[in-house]
């Protein structure tokens, strides 16, 4: 039996690898990376309090979670598409405009 | 390996702050230790407690909803990454 210390350590560090690569790398991919890596933090806590909650609601949220990254990453891979169309890179520090 | 600059060792020190901060408060709690199995389906009757049932029970208006941002998504990712002179 695992107690719901590990899950919440292990979610806080996901957590926390994320934060480190949103504020510290300026490539656009890793940045996504990063914020997956927040969103499956957020995902573990509601699955581990699920199960120690007995309560299906947690998994059910858990998959819709799963569902929004996937439309996010998607969307999210088109603009960094289109940005380097227009800017002809992806380095997030050297766009400066929204608009083309 | 990338050579770490001032701002990623100060991102890296803040960072290891919150988490030390965030480990200490869950280990202040107590927090419950019986672990649960929820099945996949739960048959026995139509209330019961599965991830199924509850998904397609309560949450039945959330999957249409999240059905429809994913349809959104993909039409929105569609058109985003097609070429300029294409559209």
């Amino acid at each position: 039996m695992i107690p719901a210390h590990y899950e919440l350590i292990l979610s806080a560090l996901l957590f926390c690898i994320g934060l480190y690569g949103i504020l510290t790398r300026r490539n656009a991919i890793i940045v996504l990376m990063s914020v997956e890596i927040i969103l499956n933090a957020a995902i573990l806590n509601l699955v581990a309090f699920a199960s120690y909650a007995n309560d299906p609601s947690g998994q059910v949220f858990a998959l819709l979670a799963i569902a929004i990254a996937a439309g996010e990453a998607a969307v999210g891979l088109a603009i960094f598409l289109n940005v380097y169309a227009t800017h002809g890179t992806i380095e997030l520090d050297k766009i400066k405009i929204l608009r083309w | 390996m990338r050579r770490l600059k001032q701002s990623d060792i100060v991102a890296l020190l803040t960072v290891s702050l919150l988490f030390v901060v965030v480990a200490e408060s869950v280990f202040l709690v107590s927090w419950p230790n019986d672990l649960h199995d929820i099945p996949a389906y739960n048959n026995t009757n139509a209330t019961g407690t599965g991830v199924a049932n509850s998904l397609f029970n309560d949450y039945l208006f959330t999957v249409i909803l999240i059905g429809l941002l994913l349809a959104t998504a993909m039409v929105g990712g569609i058109y985003l990454a097609k070429k300029e002179g294409e559209r």
